[in-house]
């Protein structure tokens, strides 16, 4: 009885071989990167660029943004045209990320990411309240409703 | 109302992912909603049922994310599982005869009823949805959703509309199943980011839930702690949870469902009974696995499976009226506490899994029954979000704090080691599903109408936390990977031949008969 259990699970890995058989693209034949936030303190990046290795990642903290430079806070050499990466951040700090290429001592830019801003992962020390008063009237939700319907039709 | 102490706002959040495989007879990850249907939520209607017959006066908050609601609706699953429960009665039956006269006799006669209970509630409600129907137009339960496909929101972003497509294809579809648009919304796994609450208004959301420190490390100090709720700056209001309330209910170890009477779990007749009498009631693949009947109690901490001692449905349900009683008394003792420290009644926002109660926690139903029916001797008064912002409509205005009520309360649970290797597919399709809908707006044929919305339900499905998750927790790792392969590889293959103009409705087709998740999905949320 085991036996012939196992070889009905055999069969059924075998149809599904077939449905997934090609494997998920390994390249996109695409330039980006794409910065995210883990948590307050760990960022995370990952890239794909169409040219060969190695590449030079910077990333910037745009926390100040109103500073003459921005600040870049560390770059760092890599050596695959795709990858993830993790690195340390600071909470509620701003950041860019460019990846590119070092050619006679100049950087030249391949791909920039998105801008990310880290959680706070503290109490504020900001007493400063505001209060908002809500006024929630029934016929104004159903106009702006019907708006939608509108605009999201099938 | 005016002796209330404060109020409870019980949230409720039912979700599973979407697993329907009608290519196999039998198939092991669908248990998983046979299971939340037997033990959770047809018992949970039983509940409402009686509530509601005798007349008490309450009203929560049910969460019903899309896939679950899709999967309640769906004939085939529906069909499947009244087939597993004819199933599961025979054993029962003859689990009867095997078990007369020992200390299992209750127990067995406790899953007899359940069964019976089971075929009352099908006859009433097919599917059981209708249920929900009718307790959410009788507004005792406050109907709301989450995105489609359970997506977790922080760290999709940057991708293009994938979280406004989201919440769009959503909450349109629970309005096309329960005829109205919800006012709150479930942001999943409580992933927070700055900048949803905009999408949410733009859909008429009033309010959404957040984990504790969404409110407690918003860019200004919260002066109510999170014992009142916080508005965006655009005016949607975030109910953040209680970390008192969920501890004593959500932890294995200090919390109520780890109580030495209530039912072990993880021993089950289908790994105890001897293999040829017990294989009938296996799956075909004749693996030895879970029947759902137990018939054991917890015994002690760190007691040894073949050491628990028998199950007592009389012992465990006294149980359940001791913890809820315990619940609401210290729910009291923490408003009392509050009321001497703010100005206003304080709401406590408890917030948890449908599926701990019934499922995980056998006695949770019963226990969650005890505390609605015993809320008002404590002078609390249960109340949902929108009846408490028409007693409270002042609150402080800040900018929320990112985080989840995930492990370490942000997101790496669904960014880590075991699972990012699934991002850059998950941009590459919202850009390569955007490329296609504005291309194909304007077309009218019907062939490649029907490709993009099967374009769409792959995309969504890839898009599901739950993978993300399973990946990173471990068990059935292998399902989950294939599955994110499986929607990355049929969706990048009807783009591309979208691409090359090759039109192969087909492919679209046969992938529609495994997965028809949102009939009526509309892809041009994607082309605006």
């Amino acid at each position: 009885m085991e036996e012939e259990a196992k070889r009905v699970k055999f069969y059924k890995a075998q149809v599904w071989g077939q449905i997934e058989e090609k494997s998920i693209p390994s390249r996109y034949m695409k330039n980006r990167i794409i910065l995210l936030s883990v948590d307050p303190y760990h960022l995370f990046t990952s890239w794909e660029v169409m040219e060969k290795p190695p590449f030079i990642i910077r990333v910037f903290d745009f926390t100040r943004r109103f500073f003459p430079q921005y600040n870049e806070v560390f770059s760092f050499k890599v050596e695959s045209d795709v990858g993830n990466w993790y690195m340390n951040g600071k909470p509620s700090a701003v950041y860019l990320a460019q990846i590119g290429k070092v050619k006679e001592g100049k950087f030249i830019l391949i791909a920039q990411s998105n801008i990310v801003q880290m959680p706070n992962g503290s109490v504020s020390t900001s007493r400063i309240c505001m209060e908002m008063r809500k006024i929630r009237i029934e016929e104004k939700k159903i106009l702006k409703e019907e708006k939608m319907e509108h605009a999201y039709e099938r | 109302m005016k002796d209330d102490l404060g109020f409870l706002n019980l949230v409720l959040h039912a979700h599973l992912p979407y697993v329907r495989h009608p290519e196999f007879d039998d198939f092991l990850e669908e248990d998983w909603f046979y299971e939340a249907l037997w033990e959770t939520y047809i018992p949970f209607i039983d509940m409402l049922e009686r509530l509601c017959y005798e007349d008490v006066d309450f009203s929560i908050t049910l969460s019903l994310s899309p896939t679950l609601c899709s999967m309640m609706e769906d004939e085939l699953l529906t069909e499947r599982f009244l087939r597993k429960m004819e199933n599961l009665k025979g054993l029962i039956f003859k689990e009867k005869e095997r078990l007369k006269n020992t200390a299992f006799e209750k127990s067995v006669g406790m899953y007899e009823k359940r069964m019976k209970k089971i075929e009352e509630i099908i006859s009433r409600y097919n599917p059981v949805t209708k249920a929900f129907k009718r307790f959410f137009e009788e507004k005792k339960l406050n109907l709301i959703t989450t995105s489609a496909t359970h997506i977790f929101m922080p760290h999709l972003r940057y991708a293009g509309k994938a979280n406004e497509a989201q919440i769009k294809i959503g909450i349109e579809y629970l309005k096309t199943v329960f005829g109205r648009r919800p006012k709150g919304f479930w942001l999943p796994e409580c992933g927070y980011y700055r900048g949803v609450e905009d999408i949410l208004e733009k859909e008429g959301v009033e309010y959404f839930f957040g984990e504790t420190h969404c409110i407690m490390y918003a860019d200004h100090y919260p002066k109510r702690g999170v014992y009142a709720p916080m508005f965006t700056e655009n005016g949607v209001a975030c109910f953040a949870r209680d970390t008192e309330s969920s501890r004593q209910v959500w932890s294995a170890r200090e919390g109520y469902p780890g109580d030495f009477d209530y039912r072990e779990f993880y021993r089950d007749v289908g790994f105890d009974a001897p293999y040829d009498y017990i294989r009938p009631y296996l799956h075909k693949d004749g693996v030895r696995g879970n029947t759902g009947l137990k018939y054991y109690r917890i015994t002690g901490s760190n007691v040894d499976l073949g050491k628990k001692e028998p199950y007592d449905p009389e012992a465990a349900r006294k149980k359940t009226i001791i913890h809820a009683e315990d619940f609401l008394f210290n729910r009291q003792k923490q408003m009392k506490y509050l009321n001497t420290i703010y100005n206003r009644k304080p709401i406590i926002n408890a917030f948890y899994d449908m599926e701990l109660f019934g499922h995980w926690w056998w006695e949770g139903i019963d226990f969650l029954e005890e505390v609605i029916r015993k809320i008002e001797r404590f002078n609390i008064k249960l109340i949902t979000p929108d009846e408490y912002l028409d007693v409270y409509p002042e609150n402080q205005v800040s900018r929320l704090n990112e985080s989840s009520w995930g492990w370490k309360g942000y997101g790496e649970t669904w960014l880590n080691g075991t699972n990012d290797w699934i991002y850059r597919h998950l941009y590459e399709m919202e850009d390569r599903m955007e490329e296609m809908a504005k291309k194909y707006k304007d077309t009218k044929d019907k062939r490649i109408l029907f490709i993009l919305s099967q374009m769409a339900r792959e995309l969504l499905l890839a898009q599901s936390s739950d993978w993300l998750f399973i990946m990173h927790e471990g068990s059935c790792r292998q399902y989950a990977e294939r599955r994110e392969k499986l929607h990355i590889n049929r969706f990048n293959h009807m783009y591309e031949n979208l691409k090359k103009n090759f039109i192969d409705v087909e492919f679209a087709e046969e992938s529609y008969k495994k997965d028809n998740i949102f009939p009526a999905l509309n892809w041009k949320v994607y082309a605006c």
